[in-house]
């Protein structure tokens, strides 16, 4: 029985107030976590698997599913799960002008490591850069709504362009179960957002994909699978395996095969939106038992501050064409929702509740 | 051990990538490709300037472009490890390369071609008087010209004839993955001096164990040190 309590702070994970709606609950966690762990109980993954991998051993065609690929672990170990089931894929990377040093090493290293084939779709800086900066001008939160739904595009693109009915990703339950909090995101698909939000900019290049394009796709039969979820996914497993087969390199942090991504996370999100994103990456972790809550409170003690930032790394702002005052009148400035501008948020209600019935 | 980056820029900046000079694709962008680079060991830039564009009558534009001294605050201020970047010709236009200079590269470089020995020669010369032998270097094109020992001594004998300060082995591509190993070993016995740089396309999997004291050039192509492999290789956009 869950008696909720007020309180700031879970005492099961690291997820706090911060997060839209939270609300602790005596003993065994918060909304947030709890739904997880509830979710936890035993299933017959391995069975899924198995007919899933079956599935696509009798697909047709040189390849069987579309993998997207970034360099970081969830996907590569997709890209290697799937050459050790003897399933050729291709995998498609997109290349956002934010790739680390180390993200395209990793990738080179899986991509050489294993049977498949690969393509890396380049957006278009020049127009990327200009629509990067109307969101910062725009004062949203999800600033990587642009490169999450260029993502989905691209692998829908792929999966039209040599006719392959599955795309294969790297999201789990395991590492990535806990619900991003509403207020620390946008829907990943609203394309009318993005074309809003950055009207000022002339598009030529970059690749939507909105809500109405996702219905057509599922009605053609091209499906996503989320692999990772159907195995007992251990993180620490997953790249000691990467490390032994392919020499692969771990990253500091999740999602810290983007340049842009570590930046965001380091110092957009906590300096301007108050959001520290750590917190639920550790929270998963917590909850998959691969670290225990007291190894994460200590992750989360150092801070990068935005001064040590402007001092030290220039990088990001010389790429984005921006001065210093120019960045710190950004993050002093009042934020907005993303529901200020015209978004998909209807119609996307409007088919749920259709699906519904 | 020295590696160099290899970047064709369209006029606008952009990292393009081109067949024979032709038909460019756009790869990237610069700023992020020189990044990883550096961060990948590279020491040094060199851009080339093509056929490509002369023909889009852009040619005397990236002069411009690489003239202009914001080019070196681009890209040496922001990525540390950088040098100054060196830049190649295709073919000599002694106006321009005095541009690069102006702009503070510290090096150009042509590449070898049958029938404008001359053309080359002189080029070189004006530029050696003015310069010193090493702010000039000449270019073998291994997957253009061959990997044929008589014609590889008599481009070791010119270069060596014109006082060139570096020798330069490009795109020596086995399968296009890897350095052609027997070729460099080949190019090791007719190498007087360990000065000869050795170049491929393919990234950075260069066989430093294997190969001894040759000096690598690494000429990447497809954004940051990707490359396309296998069967199907699929150019990106739509």
């Amino acid at each position: 029985m869950k008696k909720a309590i007020n309180s700031h702070f879970c005492n099961v994970c690291l997820m706090d107030h911060t997060a839209a709606n939270f609300q602790a609950y005596e003993d065994i966690g918060c909304n947030y976590c709890l739904p997880v762990l509830m979710n936890k109980s035993g299933s017959s993954k391995h069975e899924d698997l198995e007919k899933i991998l079956n599935n696509l051993h009798e697909t047709p065609g040189e390849y069987k599913a579309v993998v997207g690929v970034s360099g970081g672990v969830d996907s590569s170990y997709v890209a290697h799960l799937l050459d050790q089931s003897g399933i050729k894929v291709l995998l498609v990377h997109m290349d956002n002008g934010w790739d680390s040093h180390l993200a395209t090493s990793n990738i080179k290293k899986i991509v050489n490591g294993t049977r498949h084939d690969f393509v890396s779709y380049v957006l278009y800086w020049p127009e990327l850069r200009d629509m990067q900066k109307s969101f910062m001008l725009a004062d949203v939160v999800d600033i990587e709504l642009l490169y999450d739904h260029a993502a989905a595009a691209i692998l829908y693109y792929y999966a039209k362009k040599f006719k392959i009915k599955t795309i294969i990703d790297g999201v789990n339950q395991q590492t990535e179960g806990i619900k991003i909090p509403d207020n620390w995101r946008w829907y990943k698909y609203d394309g009318v957002n993005i074309r809003d939000i950055s009207r000022r900019v002339t598009h030529v290049n970059y690749p939507y994909f909105g809500t109405i394009d996702r219905i057509k796709a599922k009605i053609k039969g091209i499906k996503r699978i989320s692999l990772l979820n159907h195995i007992s996914f251990q993180k620490n497993d997953a790249l000691k395996k990467l490390e032994d087969r392919y020499k692969y390199q771990r990253y500091a942090g999740k999602h810290e095969e983007s340049t842009f991504t570590k930046f965001y996370q380091d110092i957009i999100l906590p300096n301007k939106f108050g959001v520290d994103k750590r917190k639920l990456h550790l929270s998963d972790l917590i909850l998959n038992r691969e670290i225990d809550r007291d190894q994460a409170v200590n992750a989360i003690k150092s801070v990068k501050t935005l001064e040590y930032f402007l001092d030290t790394d220039c990088f990001i702002l010389n790429k984005l064409n921006l001065s210093k005052n120019e960045f710190r009148n950004y993050i002093t400035r009042p934020i907005k929702k993303h529901s200020d501008f015209r978004n998909e948020y209807a119609t996307v209600n409007f088919v749920k509740k259709i699906v519904r019935r | 051990m020295r590696l160099i980056g290899e970047l064709i820029l369209s006029c606008e900046l952009d990292a393009i990538k081109t067949t024979s000079f032709n038909d460019p694709v756009y790869c990237g962008d610069c700023l992020n490709i020189s990044k990883i680079w550096s961060d990948s060991g590279i020491s040094e830039l060199l851009f080339s300037i093509t056929k490509y564009h002369r023909k889009n009558n852009s040619y005397k534009k990236i002069g411009n472009v690489t003239g202009n001294p914001e080019i070196n605050e681009y890209f040496s201020d922001y990525i540390s490890n950088l040098r100054v970047p060196a830049s190649i010709c295709i073919y000599p236009e002694i106006e321009d390369c005095h541009r690069l200079f102006e702009c503070g590269f510290d090096r150009v470089g042509f590449c070898y071609e049958k029938g404008k020995e001359t053309e080359i020669e002189y080029a070189v010369d004006v530029l050696r008087s003015q310069y010193g032998s090493q702010a000039t270097f000449l270019v073998y094109e291994v997957c253009k010209i061959g990997k044929y020992v008589d014609e590889l001594s008599e481009f070791i004998n010119i270069a060596e004839k014109w006082g060139v300060g570096e020798l330069i082995f490009k795109d020596i591509a086995a399968e296009n993955k890897c350095a052609d190993t027997e070729f460099c070993k080949k190019l090791a016995e007719l190498a007087r001096d360990s000065e000869i740089l050795i170049g491929y396309s393919g990234g950075l999997q260069y066989e430093k164990e294997k190969l001894g004291k040759l000096k690598f050039f690494s000429s990447l192509s497809l954004g940051g040190d990707i490359t396309f492999i296998g069967s199907n290789n699929v150019l990106p956009g739509f």
